[in-house]
C-alpha cells in the first residue's frame, strides 16, 4: 500500500461525517438548515477522516476477522485458579483446554489447535504488559498456549511473543531465559545501553515500521523529543509494526480483563494500539474509530485467528494502568475468534462489575461506540442478543 | 558580555528548574535502610511513554513531570510515583477520582488514602501513589512512613481553595469530594454523568457526595465555558425551570433542585 495525501478523505468517509455532524434530520429536514447558529455551534464535532476506505478495498480470505466462529465466546470459570494469590498453572492449562476442545468441538488439544495453526506458520502472541508486573498478561496463560502450540506440533522457533514496546515486555518478564527457544521483540526498543537510537542517531522503532501499510487519520502528532522514541514517528501516518506485517503469518491475541474509563480495553484494542506507531494523536477524537478500524487492515484481519482474554486477574477501573485498589481476581478465561464479541462480552463482565461496585448505574451508551463501529466494519458480532455466550465451569 | 549574562542566567534557571524536578523525591539518606533501586523522570508528552494511553487523564488535569522510583524499605519492595500538576486543583482532581473505597483516610494530617496495596497522597501539586508488593501489614506501615517522609519534602504551596458552597463543612475530603473538569475525568470518577455533559469542554465540576442519617446527599457546583453549555447541560440531565433555577421532572428517580449562582455557574442539589 502507498502512501497516502495527508489531506484525502475519501468521498463515503464525507458522506458520513455529514450525517454525524445532524444526526439524520440534519440531511432529511430543511428546517434545521435555518437553525440559529448557536445551535449549528452546539452540534457534536466532526470526526476526522480517516483512510478506512483504503482497508476495505482488500478482499478477505479464510483467516479473516471474525474468523472461524462469528459469535461464539467461551467464558471458562474456574474458582481455584488463584491461591493465596498465586496463578494456578495447572488450573489454567485446564482452563485453556476446556475452552479449545468447546470452541472447536475437538476431542484432541492438537486438532482443536490445528483447526487455527500449522507448523508452518511463525506465530505471533500478542501479549499486554503496558500497566507493569502488577497487570501483565499472565506468564501462567502464555506458557500454557505455548505448552499447548507444541504438543500442536508447532515448534518454539516459530512463536514471536510481542508487544508495542520491547522494553515493557522485558520489565515484566517477558525474557529469553523465561521463554528459551521464542523470540520476543517488540516495535519500540533500546539497546543495551537504554538508548532508543542507533550510532547513526535513528530510532530502532523507525527500522521496526512498515511504511507501505498505514492508518491515516487528519489528526496530526506532534511529540517533544521525549515522546518521539515511543510514538515512533509523528505527523498523520501510524505504520504498522513489520512484526505483522513481515514476521508473523498468525497472531493470537492474548489482552487482559481491563477497563478503559466506562469501556474496556480487550481484544480490538490490544491489537490496534499495539500494532500501530504514532497512537498518542488518536486517543482524543479517534479512540472508538481507530480501536475499531485500525483491525479492518489485512495485516490484523487477516492475521488474528484466535483471542483468548486473560481474566484470572483484570481491573474494572483505574485502567488501561495498574491501580490496585481496583485490580480484582475475574477467575476467567474467554476465548474465540470473534474479537468483537469477545469484546461484547468481555464488557459485560466490566460493566457489572463496576455497577456491583458502584461505580456506575448502568453501562454508558458511549461504552460500546468501538464494537459498533468494528460491526459496521464487518469485523465480527457486538450485539449480545446474536453472541452464543458458553460458559463452563471448572473447580 | 550581554549574550554570556543571558546564558549564565539561563544555566542557573535550567540547573534550578532540574533541581525543583528531582528535588521531591526520596534519596537513600531520608530514611534508615532505604534503597533507591531505579528512578525515571517523565515530563510533557513522554508520560506516555510510561503509561500509554492512561496518560491522557492526566494531560486533561494538567500534567507537568512525573518521578517515578523502585524503592526497597524495611524489606519490602515499593513503587513510588510523584505526579506533579500544574495546579493545585489538578492534583486534588486526579487524587479524587483515582482514590475508592479506602481502607483509612485523612490520617495524621495528611489527605491519603490507603488500601492494601496502595497508599495516595495528595498535597499542594502533588498527586503521589505509593504502591507495594506484598501487601502485608509490614509493607503498610513501611508505606505509611514513607509517605509522612514525602510530605515533609514537598515544597510549601497554596493549598486547595475549595468552593465557599463545600469549604466550611468538608472536614474529610477523601471519598467526599471530587473534582472533574473533563471527560476522561468523567468517565473516570462519575461515569454516569458522563452524557449529561456530552460534547462539553471546559467545565469545572465540584462533586460532593454525603450519607447522612441514612440518606445520601450529593450537591454538584458546575461552572461552564457559556451560557449555552450550561443549556445543554441542563437539557442532557432533563432539568426544567422552576422558580429562579431548575428541577428534576416529577417522574425522575432522583430530586434534583438547581440554583443559578452566577452567569455560568450552577450549583445542584439531589436527593
Amino acid at each position: 500500500m502507498s502512501e497516502k495525501n495527508e489531506n484525502q478523505p475519501s468521498g463515503r468517509r464525507s458522506f458520513f461525517r455529514l450525517l454525524t455532524a445532524g444526526g439524520a434530520g440534519f440531511v432529511l429536514s430543511p428546517i434545521v438548515a435555518s437553525a440559529p447558529v448557536e445551535a449549528a455551534e452546539n452540534l457534536p464535532p466532526v470526526k476526522p477522516a480517516t483512510n478506512i476506505q483504503d482497508a476495505l478495498k482488500f478482499p478477505r480470505n479464510s483467516n479473516s476477522m471474525p474468523g472461524l466462529f462469528p459469535g461464539v465466546v467461551m467464558q471458562v470459570n474456574h474458582t481455584g485458579c488463584i491461591k493465596d494469590k498465586v496463578i494456578q498453572q495447572k488450573a489454567v492449562d485446564q482452563m485453556l483446554t476446556a475452552a479449545m476442545l468447546n470452541l472447536t468441538g475437538k476431542k484432541s488439544v492438537k486438532k482443536a489447535w490445528r483447526k487455527f495453526v500449522s507448523p508452518d506458520d511463525i506465530i505471533g502472541l500478542k501479549v499486554n504488559p503496558v500497566a507493569g508486573k502488577l497487570l501483565t498478561t499472565s506468564h501462567e496463560l502464555v506458557k500454557a498456549v505455548i505448552a499447548q502450540l507444541e504438543m500442536s506440533g508447532i515448534p518454539r522457533k516459530n512463536i514471536v511473543i510481542w508487544d508495542r514496546r520491547e522494553m515493557e515486555l522485558h520489565e515484566t518478564g517477558f525474557l529469553p531465559e523465561n521463554y528459551p527457544g521464542i523470540t520476543i521483540t517488540g516495535t519500540e526498543q533500546k539497546d543495551a545501553k537504554g538508548s532508543f537510537f542507533d550510532s547513526n542517531g535513528k530510532l530502532y522503532g523507525e527500522g521496526m515500521i512498515d511504511k507501505d501499510w498505514s492508518y491515516w487519520a487528519d489528526v496530526e502528532g506532534a511529540y517533544d523529543e521525549y515522546t518521539m522514541p515511543y510514538m515512533v514517528n509523528g505527523g498523520k501516518h501510524s505504520y504498522f509494526t513489520k512484526i505483522c506485517t513481515k514476521q508473523v503469518t498468525k497472531i493470537i491475541n492474548l489482552p487482559i480483563l481491563k477497563n478503559a474509563g466506562g469501556s474496556i480495553t480487550l481484544c480490538l484494542k490490544n491489537l490496534a494500539y499495539g500494532a500501530i506507531s504514532n497512537t498518542g494523536r488518536l486517543h482524543e477524537k479517534l479512540w472508538h474509530d481507530s480501536v475499531a478500524e485500525v483491525c479492518a487492515f489485512p495485516p490484523l484481519r487477516d492475521k488474528v485467528v484466535l483471542n483468548i482474554v486473560d481474566g484470572l486477574v483484570g481491573c474494572y477501573n483505574g485502567g488501561p494502568a495498574a491501580n490496585p485498589q481496583f485490580i480484582c481476581q475475574y477467575n476467567l478465561l474467554l476465548a474465540g475468534t470473534d474479537a468483537v464479541a469477545v469484546d461484547r462480552v468481555g464488557l459485560n463482565i466490566v460493566s457489572q462489575k463496576r455497577i456491583d461496585m458502584k461505580l456506575q448505574k448502568e453501562e454508558s451508551a458511549a461504552a460500546s461506540m468501538f464494537l459498533k463501529r468494528a460491526e459496521e466494519l464487518g469485523l465480527g458480532i457486538g450485539d449480545n442478543k446474536r453472541i452464543n455466550l458458553k460458559t463452563i465451569d471448572l473447580a | 558580555m550581554r549574550n554570556y549574562m543571558i546564558f549564565i542566567l539561563l544555566l542557573l534557571f535550567s540547573i534550578s528548574g532540574s533541581q525543583t524536578a528531582f528535588s521531591q523525591k526520596l534519596t537513600t539518606d531520608q530514611l534508615p535502610g532505604l534503597k533507591i533501586e531505579k528512578e525515571s523522570l517523565y515530563d510533557g508528552t513522554s508520560l506516555y511513554g510510561y503509561i500509554d494511553g492512561g496518560s491522557t487523564l492526566y494531560f486533561e488535569y494538567g500534567f507537568d513531570r512525573l518521578v517515578v522510583q523502585e524503592v526497597a524499605f524495611q524489606n519490602e519492595k515499593f513503587t513510588v510515583e510523584y505526579y506533579r500538576m500544574k495546579s493545585c486543583k489538578g492534583a486534588f482532581g486526579i487524587y479524587s477520582i483515582n482514590t475508592f473505597h479506602c481502607q483509612t483516610a485523612d490520617q495524621q494530617g495528611m489527605t491519603d488514602c490507603e488500601n492494601q496495596y496502595q497508599l495516595q497522597l495528595f498535597a499542594g501539586h502533588h498527586y503521589i501513589s505509593i504502591v507495594n508488593a506484598t501487601g502485608t501489614s509490614v509493607a503498610q506501615s513501611a508505606s505509611l512512613l514513607l509517605a509522612r517522609r514525602l510530605k515533609e519534602l514537598l515544597p510549601a504551596e497554596e493549598g486547595l481553595i475549595l468552593p465557599e458552597q463545600f469549604g466550611t463543612s468538608t472536614v474529610q475530603l477523601t471519598g467526599k469530594l471530587k473534582f472533574i473538569q473533563g471527560e476522561l475525568g468523567l468517565q473516570n470518577g462519575l461515569p454516569d454523568w458522563s452524557s449529561y455533559f456530552e460534547g462539553l469542554k471546559n467545565f469545572n465540576l465540584w462533586f460532593r457526595h454525603t450519607y447522612t442519617e441514612g440518606k445520601d446527599f450529593r450537591q454538584a457546583l458546575i461552572t461552564f465555558d457559556s451560557t449555552g453549555d450550561q443549556d445543554i447541560f441542563l437539557l442532557n440531565a432533563s432539568l426544567i425551570p422552576s422558580g429562579d433555577g431548575w428541577k428534576s421532572k416529577e417522574d425522575q428517580a432522583e430530586r434534583w433542585v438547581v440554583k443559578k449562582i452566577g452567569e455560568k455557574t450552577i450549583l445542584a442539589e439531589i436527593n
